[in-house]
Order: structure tokens, then sequence, then C-alpha cells
């Protein structure tokens, strides 16, 4: 059997369900997209509490403070973590001053948001806490892993 | 005015290029597949902390040297979860001991889910039933610390406070 020069069969896949699959894959990608903050250290393991609440949107003003399990802290534009409580103070205020030349005297709504590791003691944890409101700070957060309550 | 009237004829047959299209999908795919790192849901414990007053004396005729420094972050609260850590070079950084110190005396628990027990049968004889303030041994682990905060919260006390640690030097 054979075909005639004019009855040529056009052999075209149907690329539109392909591409509506792809689209929505690529909407689900962009949707769940968590770029890895650079002020967010993914290295520290965070605590989990059940109570732990949904993170707040609105805010915007924060600061980061991520202590690491050798008990240092690290910050953001410092290549090396600081080490001695010396170093934090001097951090802390510079933070606070720099924030105040925006703001206007005594209108710093910074949050300071303290990632700890799980093994940091608690007497850094509690210092560097006092230290914030010694330096002017006035609102504070600590992260940890959200836990499906039973 | 008439209409212009369509003649049956050799139609013209639109063709959309689906196949650039697929490939730049793909390629877009590709990348948020390559950056998609699915982390643990991260949350927030508000912490209390006393109510804010003014930092600094604007002059020296405004300083009162028996004002308490409004630098502390402890809270006022009736009870006072107290946590021990041992000191033996084993199991330095976990909980030795909790207790409960308040207007009644001191209470010993052997557990965290016993101190959250205690904590909401004695909530209705507070007269400060939001309150409530952590006391931990310096070493004590942070990850204890979270596991307390959160029995506190979940007993009802939603306003957690810290006091310093006992063995922490005067000067920090």
């Amino acid at each position: 059997m054979s075909h005639g020069a004019d009855t040529t069969i056009k052999a075209e896949p149907n690329l539109v369900p392909l591409l509506d699959l792809v689209l929505q894959m690529l909407m689900f990608f962009i949707i769940t997209v968590n770029f890895v903050s650079g002020q967010v250290n993914e290295s520290i393991k965070l605590p989990v509490a059940q109570m732990a609440q949904p993170m707040k949107k609105d805010i915007t003003d924060v600061l980061y403070l991520n202590i690491n399990a050798k008990g240092q802290l690290e910050v953001v534009g410092k290549e090396q973590p600081l080490n001695d409580f010396g170093q934090i103070k001097n951090f802390l205020r510079t933070e606070y001053r720099n924030r105040e030349v925006v703001a206007g005297p005594g209108k710093v709504n910074t949050s300071i948001i303290i990632r700890a590791d799980l093994n940091t003691e608690y007497k850094l944890v509690y210092q560097i806490l006092r230290q914030c409101k010694e330096q002017g700070f006035r609102k504070m957060q600590l992260r940890a892993i959200q836990k499906a309550k039973s | 005015m008439r209409r212009r009237e369509l003649k049956a004829g050799p139609g013209t047959e639109v063709d959309l290029p689906i196949v650039p299209f697929l490939d730049m999908s793909f390629q877009i795919l590709f990348f948020f597949i390559m950056n998609y790192h699915p982390s643990a849901m991260e949350g927030q414990m508000d912490m209390s902390l006393p109510a804010a007053g003014e930092a600094k004396a604007q002059s020296i005729e405004q300083v009162d040297p028996n004002v308490v420094p409004d630098t502390e972050i402890e809270i006022k609260s009736e009870l006072t979860v107290v946590i021990r850590t041992p000191h033996d070079n084993v199991n330095d950084g976990a909980i030795s001991q909790i207790s409960v110190t308040g207007d009644q005396g001191e209470m010993t628990f052997s557990s965290v889910e016993a101190l959250e027990r205690h904590l909401k049968s004695v909530q209705r004889d507070l007269t400060n039933k939001t309150d409530i303030k952590i006391q931990a041994d310096s070493k004590l682990k942070y990850y204890f610390v979270i596991q307390i905060m959160d029995a506190c919260v979940k007993a009802g006390y939603p306003n957690v406070g810290f006091a310093p640690p006992p063995d922490l030097g005067s000067t920090p």
C-alpha cells in the first residue's frame, strides 16, 4: 500500500497540556520560593516550641542577632563573629545610635530578633537581651521552630 | 454603512508558537527547583518587657538615685520558675531541678509537664494571671529555656520575662 504525494501526514504532538502542567509547577515554586535572607543564618539550629507564633509580615524594621553554638554573635556586615561581650555591647550601641539618627531621638522602633542556637547558654542570651534594653531597644522576639500541637 | 461580508475561502491558520514558550518555562522551572530549599517553619515568641520608660534622664536634675533603672528585662510577677543545671562537667546545660517560687513558698517538679499542670492549677488564685518569670542557671542550654517558656505560655501565661541567672556576676 502506498501513499500518494498529496497525502502527507503531519505528526504534531499536542504541547498545550504539557505547557499547562509546567506552568502549574512553576506557579507552585514561585509561591513557595524562600530565598535565604542575608540576615538569617541557616546553620543555627533553633529550639522547638509548640507555642511559637507565625511570623508577622508587617514588621519591617528589624535587627537580627544570630547566636551560634559557640556563643558568638553573627551579624550582617561583619565577616568575623563577635566573641567578646565588649564587642557585642559596642555593636548594639552603634546600631542604636545609627537608627536614632534616622528615626529621631527616642523614636527607634526596631524589633530585635534573637535567633540563638539551642546549645547556647542562657547567660549569653540573657546578657544580650539586657544589653539591648540598656541601649534603648524596646521590642524583642525569640525565634523557634514551630512544632505541631499534639 | 454596510457590513462587510466575509467570503468563504481559504482561512488564515493561526499557529501559536508554543515550543519557545515551553522552553522558557522549563528554564524558569529548573531555576526554581534548584533554589527550592524547604526549611522548617520558623515562628516567633514575643518577649515581655517592663513598660518602656525614659531610658536616660534629660538633665542632671532629673537623675534620681533611688529609682530602679529601666534596663532590667525582668517583669513583676507573682510566680518565678527556677531552673537549675548540674555543674558536674557531664550533664552541664541540662535541667537538674525545676521549681516554682511564689507567695506559697517553693515547689519542686520532676518534669516540664508537671510544671505546666501546676501552673495551670494555681493560676486562678493569682492576682497577676498573665505574667511569669523564668530564672535559670547561667549554663542552662537555651533549648531548655525555650521548653520552659513554651510550657508557661501553654499553661496560660502569655507574658514571660527573664530574671538574671543567680550565678551571674554582678557585672555582666
